[in-house]
This record gives structure tokens, sequence and C-alpha cells, in this order.
């Protein structure tokens, strides 16, 4: 790409939901999100950029971050289900959801044992980044510290539900 | 001539290695000695002279205190880390405290950071490369294990700038090795690389399609290697030692040294054999009488003495193919990558860990170091047909209030990546903020990896949880950390590559690349008027940042202000308590 299309692409990067970044339809299936992703990164690679301008590196830069960004939300599908939402509202770019930083440390102060705490923080930290899966393991392994912990039962049977929610509705046809 | 031209060097814990396109095919360059690999190791002479090579590794035991072996375990390090706490107790240089809880080598009254140290084994690397092609060179590819964390990766930059180089790119060891494999050729595979050095051990998953190298996830441990091979032989010899003759060998530094070399031959020598004679004449004087140690050290002895540190690695080995999400049946193909996986008894592991046999067929000293050439060749030509898709290998966080930390980017993330936060203040009218950038894996800023730390002020003061600050992590292709704070309704914003442990600013580099180049041979005396690196003051915490929304919270949060709550010092300053 010449350095004025890298200007034009990166001046209209904020208008352009991850879809429209990464060239795939709102439907595309996750092998198809993958070489998309390969795709982008390869007309947008910071290495082939290292003798240009340092305003064109920048851009890339900055281009290719979005693209990393767009792929790090639309594979995992419990994030690509929560961008869809926010799209569908307007929001183009998808951000971790601020969290309420003295209530979780009191929640994280719940536990009985020191490993019951750590690993019930880990588990909310890995729920909080869309890995249902490893927030379950987490839970799991406070729960072998703290066996009748009530809420750490019910945090773990509402991470399980919700993770197979998530299998259940797999992403690809769950959108019109 | 000399622009057509980048080298890829491989700058190992033990031994480096320099590698160059010729024609199309990437070729290891030996060094004057016509070794292929050259021993990271730097002797100071007497004379001021400076050595680099197996010749300086000689001299470990006649001269330990003024020959540097290993320095790449401490490169990037704070003075008060373990690993540093470790080499110290055992290493026979010496170990000494510089700005911002720097690490410094101290020989023959002068010091020097690890990345001058370093800079002295890419020099000779340089100059080996040179003597082969006859004409100066500038541009190279450093490799580093892909499980360098940020400070890790900035000293070694910094090291390839003092030692004169242009560096192209940082790249993972890993990476380096799948693209000398040249894996792909049309076909997906994932391939698993082993990476077990002399001091760090790593293992990532790639898939590598016709021309992408994506790596999915990158896990590693810092503190295991080959050297810790050695040291399990070493205590096996010192205990018998001191049962027949009642002394403890391992306070004695020239008796360790020779039993280390011992240790490092036997094992070397196990690879080839099923048992090694291990002769050691006049280790120690008992009562006036040299004493020495004789022992047949055989395969499986050694695999009983090392299964555990195997074990390990494959803990990491699970977390990476978990990470990955796949299981090692789904793997096409293993790479062993680093001297240690030379030892019968981890290639018998790892083949029945991943269930198959590893791919072997390029020697795994210089299997990296022709990776770097590959690519630092592909950098320099516009015909680049490979591109590499890294990741992360270890979670970015910011410190919060309560010793706690915020994940801001999770580890196996590809990389370039950005995000932006915001944060507001926990004080009324409080004009600025510590911002403090840890990596690692654990939610008290205590078990990570503090990375750096900047004051944040300009911004609009106002009642506590009002005022709002936007920070913007990003990571670059190199795995190098940039951190920028930004006041959205004034604008003001700063922004700073963090690079705090190695102790040079920009200013230092700079000066030490001066120094360098008026001085042919260094002299004795700092050169005058060579500005001697100012310790630079951590600013004063005034605050510390929460996340929003929030509620007010107590003036004096209990731990507030503590950096390192276990460690022996205290960055905070003069908010520290004991």
């Amino acid at each position: 790409m010449s350095p004025k299309e890298i200007h034009a692409l990166a001046r209209l990067l904020d208008g352009m939901d991850y879809y429209k970044l990464l060239r795939v339809p709102r439907d595309a299936a996750g092998a198809e999100i993958r070489n998309a992703y390969h795709e982008a990164r390869r007309r947008m690679h910071p290495d082939s950029y290292l003798r240009a301008e340092p305003d064109v590196r920048d851009a890339v830069d900055r281009i290719a971050r979005r693209i990393t960004e767009g792929y790090t939300t639309l594979r995992s599908p419990v994030r690509r289900s929560a961008y869809d939402e926010k799209l569908d509202e307007g929001q183009l770019r998808f951000v971790a959801e601020t969290r309420d930083a003295a209530r979780e440390t009191a929640e994280a102060e719940l536990g009985n044992t020191p490993n019951g705490k750590k690993y019930f923080a880990l588990a909310l930290e890995a729920e909080r980044v869309g890995d249902l899966a490893k927030a379950v393991a987490q839970l799991k392994m406070a729960l072998m510290f703290e066996a009748d912990n009530a809420r750490f039962k019910a945090k773990l049977a509402e991470l399980q539900a919700r993770a197979k929610l998530v299998k259940a509705a797999p992403h690809q046809i769950g959108r019109n | 001539m000399s622009e057509n031209v980048a080298i890829g060097i491989d700058l190992g814990t033990s031994n480096s290695c320099v590698a160059l396109i010729v024609g199309d095919r990437p070729r290891v360059l030996a060094n004057a000695f016509g070794e292929r690999t050259t021993a990271s190791v730097v002797g100071f002479g007497e004379d001021r002279s400076i050595n680099v090579g197996n010749q300086a590794k000689a001299r470990v035991i006649l001269d330990p205190k003024h020959t540097v072996s290993s320095s790449k375990r401490l490169i990037g390090r704070y003075f008060f880390s373990e690993e540093v706490r470790k080499a110290r107790a055992i290493s026979r240089y010496k170990i000494v405290e510089g700005p911002n809880h720097s690490v410094r080598i101290e020989v023959r009254d002068e010091d020097f950071s690890l990345s001058e140290i370093a800079a002295f084994v890419l020099k000779e690397m340089k100059q080996v490369a040179e003597t082969d092609l006859g004409h100066e060179i500038s541009k190279a590819v450093i490799t580093v294990p892909a499980y360098f964390n940020d400070n890790q990766r900035q000293a070694t930059k910094d090291a390839g700038k003092i030692a004169g180089l242009d560096v192209l790119r940082i790249l993972n060891e890993p990476t380096a090795a799948a693209l000398a494999y040249g894996y792909g050729c049309g076909m997906r595979q994932r391939v698993a690389i082993y990476d077990l050095g002399g001091g760090t051990f790593d293992v990532s998953v790639l898939e590598i399609g016709s021309d992408v190298f994506e790596v999915l996830s990158t896990c590693g441990d810092t503190f295991l290697g080959g050297d810790d091979f050695d040291d399990r032989i070493i205590d096996l010899l010192a205990e018998k030692f001191q049962t027949e003759h009642g002394l403890n060998v391992r306070t004695d530094p020239f008796a360790f040294e020779k039993l280390k070399a011992a240790a490092e031959k036997a094992k070397i020598e196990l690879s080839e054999t099923e048992r090694a004679e291990i002769r050691v004449p006049a280790l120690a004087s008992v009562d006036g009488k040299e004493c020495g140690i004789e022992h047949q050290l055989t395969r499986s002895e050694l695999s009983k003495l090392t299964g555990d540190l195997v074990q390990r690695t494959f803990q990491v080995c699970d977390e990476a193919m978990q990470q990955a999400g796949l299981t090692v049946r789904d793997l096409e193909g293993v790479i062993m990558v680093g001297g240690s996986t030379r030892l019968p008894t981890i290639r018998e592991a790892v083949t029945s860990y991943f269930q198959q046999e590893p791919d072997l067929h390029i020697n795994p000293d210089e299997v990296v170091a022709l990776g770097a050439a590959i690519h630092a060749n592909a950098l320099i030509s516009d015909t680049s047909d490979t591109y590499l898709l890294d990741v992360t290998p270890l979670s970015l966080r910011i410190g919060i209030t309560g010793g706690m930390t915020e994940l801001i980017i999770e580890r196996n993330t590809p990389v370039p990546v950005d995000h932006t936060r915001i944060f507001t203040t926990v004080q009324d009218f409080q004009h600025a903020v510590a911002v403090r950038i840890f990596q690692g894996e654990e939610l008290a800023q205590q078990g990570n990896e503090l990375l750096g730390e900047f004051e944040f002020s300009g911004f609009r003061p106002g009642p506590r949880g009002e005022v709002r600050i936007e920070v913007t992590f990003a990571i670059s292709t190199e795995g190098i950390v940039r951190v920028a704070a930004r006041d959205p309704d004034t604008g003001a914003e700063r922004s700073v590559t963090i690079n705090m442990s190695s102790g040079l600013s920009q200013q230092d580099i700079d000066s030490i690349i001066a120094r360098a180049r008026t001085e042919s041979v260094r002299s004795a005396a700092p050169a005058p008027g060579a500005a001697a690196p100012e310790p630079v003051a951590l600013p004063e915490i005034e605050g510390e940042l929460l996340l929003e929304p929030e509620e007010p919270v107590e003036e004096e949060p209990p731990s507030s202000g503590r950096l390192f709550g276990a460690a022996e010092d205290d960055l905070s300053g003069p908010d520290s308590e004991d």
C-alpha cells in the first residue's frame, strides 16, 4: 500500500467496525475470521514497513493494532457476542467492561483460605476477560480448598450455565 | 554494499551464534578459531583488554572475578529480584546495585550495566561476521527467549545499540527456529517448539500456513535451563567429596568452578555415550593434602538427578497446549531448540510427552541464529514473503490501590495491540498520579515484574473520582511496551517507553556509545566530560490510580504506596513504613 492509502485507511479506522476492518461478513465462521486476519496482517505488517517514514510506520502500527484487536474480539465466541450487542447499539470498538474495583476487591475477599481467595479472584478475572472455561477451572480449584463455600458454589453454577449457553448457541448461526 | 546485508544473532546464555544469508541459504559464520558458536563469556584482562568467547571461558576457573558468564540471566532484572539474589550467591564476579535498582557488574574498579556486558558479546559476533565478509555490518536481528519480559527485551535492544548495531528487530527464539525449519511450504501445520537453553525454558505452539507464522501460545520458565542440570551434577560431586573428605567445596570458588567445568563436560559426554568418567584431581586441599574426586556418571543416574527439572518443563508445555486450545495429538511437528535438548534423557521424555519423534535435523545450537538471519534478510529486502504473528507472553497489568493490579492485556494476546482504559484519582484535588506497569500472572503487585513507573500530572485537579485519566497501553510486534497517559479534558499527555530496569536512559546509551567511539581501547578513567549516568529519582507517589466508577475509599488504604511487600527494597520511597 502507498503511504497515501495507509494514511487514508488510518483516518477511516475509527469509523470501521471489526467486520469491515477484517473484510468479513457479520456471520463469518471462525476459520473465515482467522483467514481474514492472516490476509489483513499480510497487507499491514509493521515488518514490511521498517524502512518507511516514521509517520507511515505509526499509521501502519495503528492499523495493525486495530486488526489484532478485531481478531482477538471476534475469535472468542463470548467476546464476539458481547461485541455484536454493542455494535447493534452503534459502538464500533469492543472495550472490556470497566468494573467496580472496590466491590470486586470485597468479593475477592470472600474466601476463607489464602488459596481459596486466590483462585476465586483468578476466576473472577478470567470471567471478566470472557474466558469462561478458565473461570470454571479456577473456581473448581477454589472449591478444592473450600468445598463448603456457598458463594463459590453459586458462582460455579452460574458460570457453568453461561458456558453451556455459549456452547449451545454457536455464534455463527445465532445471528441473522 | 553493507546496506544490503543484515545478520542474525542468537545471543544465548551460554553460547552465541551469528548467521547470514548467502545466496539464498542461511549460513552460520565461524569465529577466528573456526568455532560456530562463541561462548557468551566476557573476560576483563589486567591490561584492561576485553576478551570474549571460549578463550574468556577458559579463564573462568583461573580468574573468576574478572570473567563474566551467564549474564543473560541478569539482563533486564532488578537488583532485588530472585534471579539476581541467586546469581549473587554463586557468582564469582561482583554483582552490585546500580541506579533505579538496576544491576551492575563491578570488575576492575569499573561498573558495567548488563546491556554493556551483552554489548561486548554482540560486538564480538558483529566482528565475526565482518571478518568473514571483509566489510562493515550494522544491521542485525537479535533473538530473545519468547518468555522475556519488556525489561529484558529493552535491555537487549540497548545492548545492540551500544554494540553499534542497528537492531532491525528483536525476534523470539522459537519463532526464529520455526523459520529455520521452513515449516509451512503450502501446508497448514501446527508445531510445538521446545526450547531449553542454558538459562531459560520456553515452549511455543505455532500454526504455520503458507507464509504466515502465527504463534498461538507461548509459556515459559525463566528460572530453568541447562545450567540447572549442571548444578545437580555439581551438588552430587560436592556431596560425594564432603562424604569422602569432610570438606564442603561449594564455598571454595576455585574448586566450584572446577566442578562446574567437569559437570558440564560430563553432561555433554552423556549425549554421546552411556557413561561419563568424571575425574577432578587436586580439587581442594584437605589437611594439607591435595584431594580429588572421581565419579562415573551414567545416563540413568543423570535422569534420576534431573527428572523433576524435566517434569517442570512439561508443566509449562501443558499450559501452552491449553492456552493454544490444542492437545498433543493436534500437532504435526515438534522442534527442539537449545543445546540442552541434546541430552538423551530430555529427548526421550519429549518424545513420550508429545507422542512423536522431535525434529532434530538442524543443529539446536545454530537453528535460532539461522532463523534470525532469514528474517533479517527478509526485513532488508523488499520481497518479504513470511509474516510473523506473535503474541505477548505475559499479561500486562497496572497497579491499583491495595497493592493489587488490574489486568489490561491478557497473555497470549496477538501483538501489536493497544488498550485504553479510564482511571480516576483517589484524593480530592490530587495533582499527580503514579502509573505503575507490571507484567505477570498474579493479581497482587508483588507477584509480578515491575516494568516501570511514571508520574502523570498536568491534568485538571478536581474532587476525587471526578478526574478522568485515559491510559493507553501498547505492545509492539517486538513485545515492547509503551504507555501513555492523557487527560481527555485538557489534552495534557505523557507517553513513555517503559525501560526502568536497565537503569539506562537514552542519554546514558548515547553517552556510552560516544565513549566507545572516542576510545578505541577503554582508558582507566572515565572520559572527561562523559556524563555519568545520573540516578533518576523515582517520582514521589502522591496518589494511586483507581478504576472508575468507584466508591470513595479511606484516605490511606493500609497497603497503599507499597510495591513489593516482601522485597528487600521498596521502590515507593517516602511512603514506605519499614
